[in-house]
């Protein structure tokens, strides 16, 4: 009998221990916001195929996917940790973990600690150039954009920008082992899509930024200049890609393909300033993101 | 109207095809050729991928009327320019009758602009029905190339039916109708691609 207790305890402490594991991950991954952070190591890939690298081991793809998805999501913590107080003001962001209560959040902080200082290691210690600026983009994500600047101006999002164009020039400088101005037109091109996406939510939650008191584009410069932003940063984006696509030497048939969908985009962003409606905001906002992960998946594609 | 999952996958499928056609199935032609195929197939792929991500709604708008009239036009230049010697009397007529109907769409009645917008069609779609069959009867291209017939029957049908929708003079519902395009959007773009294959 007791023999018969021992593993029914047993079986008790282990479906405990699975249950507790289940509820954690549960709770954590919502703070790394999946898709987002999908994206952006999506594009840190492309940058590292785009370098057409003679030698491509699956060692350092290991190491890239890793260093970069553990430093985007280390980021994107500290940044929920951060803004846990404005996230409760919001609507839209009100039911995350920490917010809603849930994860206690110094919990959250020492897993974003972490989480961080293993990707942005790893990177180090593939190498110093790359690491730096997996680094870099977690700084400028984390303390620049989150903790100096996003309370105090709308301009905030241009380093939000710039950060998120980092995991793309750090896959490229680790394909080809220096900066150069590929990499640096990619960068732009992140750049300049992040505020289509930014500046879109700002428009359709702008009751929320208000009672949460951030300042943005549309309740400092009113919504008809946003749309204006929107649309030159869209188009921005998708010329600074198709030279890209144009300098790794894609061929014709996806020089072909960009301009089509370049010609997408400059139709909705016309759209969207001269006859401005919800409808075509958001249309625009998803289709330049589609455009932006089609351009990753062409670049990869045709790289290979 | 709402478009449903699989809607969706159609739209993204009938992309894929037509940004499929425009990658890699246009070496052996001209650059003008090349150019006017490219119009018409990156067309169909941003008219796919604009229903899908903006749903039915778009086709509502009085400019999509024009736009997508470009579908058939480039398409019969291109065939025209690809397979007869003599294109330039075609590409006169088809050229200067679309830059007449975008003037009419802004400086006549509505009904004149859709009668000349109808015209376009029809001169077009007979290109796109009738060449490919006098091309195979006269064993100048393959058995594939009838494809391109039925893709452009398949459309022009959807197009009758929507035109018809449009004037009010179809007893049948809007979204009956809508619920038919993307499935017709993918055959046509599948039939033109594959009636475009290389012999």
């Amino acid at each position: 009998m007791p023999r018969k207790l021992d593993y029914k305890n047993k079986i008790c402490r282990k479906m405990k221990k699975e249950s507790l594991l289940k509820r954690k991950f549960k709770l954590y991954w919502p703070l790394i916001k999946s898709l987002q952070t999908g994206l952006l190591l999506v594009t840190g890939i492309t940058g590292y195929v785009s370098a057409r690298c003679p030698v491509m081991t699956w060692q350092t793809f290991a190491g890239l996917t890793i260093s970069l998805f553990l430093t985007v999501s280390g980021s994107t913590i500290l940044n929920m940790w951060y803004d846990r107080d404005i996230d409760a003001k919001m609507n839209r962001t009100g039911h995350r973990p920490l917010p809603s209560g849930n994860l206690n959040p110094n919990e959250a902080l020492a897993l974003g600690l972490v989480v961080s200082f293993i990707g942005v290691a790893i990177a180090l210690s593939m190498s110093v150039l790359y690491g730096i600026i997996v680094f870099a983009g977690l700084f400028i994500d984390v303390v620049i954009y989150t903790i100096w600047l996003k309370r105090k101006t709308a301009w905030s999002i241009v380093w939000g920008g710039i950060s998120g164009g980092m995991p793309i020039l750090a896959g490229r400088v680790l394909g080809t082992g220096q900066i150069d101005w590929i990499g640096i037109m990619f960068t732009l091109a992140i750049l300049l899509w992040i505020p289509t996406h930014i500046l879109t939510f700002s428009m359709k939650y702008y009751e929320d930024y208000q009672r949460a008191g951030i300042p943005t584009f549309p309740s400092t410069y009113g919504n008809h200049k946003t749309r204006i932003i929107i649309a030159l940063s869209s188009l921005g984006a998708a010329i600074a890609i198709a030279t890209v696509a144009y300098g790794i030497g894609l061929s014709w048939g996806y020089l072909r393909l960009f301009a089509v969908l370049t010609v997408g985009i400059i139709g909705l962003a016309s759209f969207s300033v001269f006859k401005p409606s919800e409808h075509v905001n958001f249309g625009l906002f998803k289709y330049a993101s589609l455009y932006m992960l089609g351009s990753m998946i062409m670049v990869i594609i045709g790289a290979l | 109207m709402k478009v449903s999952i699989l809607n969706r996958i159609i739209f993204l499928l009938t992309g894929h095809m037509a940004g499929y056609k425009i990658i890699s199935g246009m070496d052996n032609y001209s650059n003008l050729t090349t150019t006017l195929y490219t119009i018409s197939f990156g067309l169909l792929l941003l008219a796919s991928l604009l229903l899908l991500l903006m749903g039915f709604q778009i086709m509502e708008n009085d400019y999509v009327a024009v736009v997508t009239s470009i579908i058939p036009i480039t398409l019969s230049l291109g065939l025209v320019t690809d397979k007869l010697d003599h294109a330039t009397f075609y590409s006169v007529i088809i050229s200067l009758s679309f830059i007449i109907a975008v003037a009419l769409r802004f400086f006549s009645s509505g009904k004149i602009a859709a009668l000349s917008l109808g015209a376009i069609h029809l001169l077009s779609g007979s290109v796109i029905f009738s060449l490919p069959i006098i091309l195979f009867a006269t064993g100048k291209a393959g058995i594939h190339i009838l494809m391109i017939s039925l893709g452009g029957t398949i459309i022009g049908v959807g197009g009758m039916f929507l035109g018809f929708l449009k004037a009010g003079k179809l007893a049948m519902k809007k979204e009956k109708i809508y619920s038919f395009f993307p499935i017709l959007l993918f055959l046509t773009t599948t039939a033109f691609v594959i009636g475009l294959a290389a012999d």
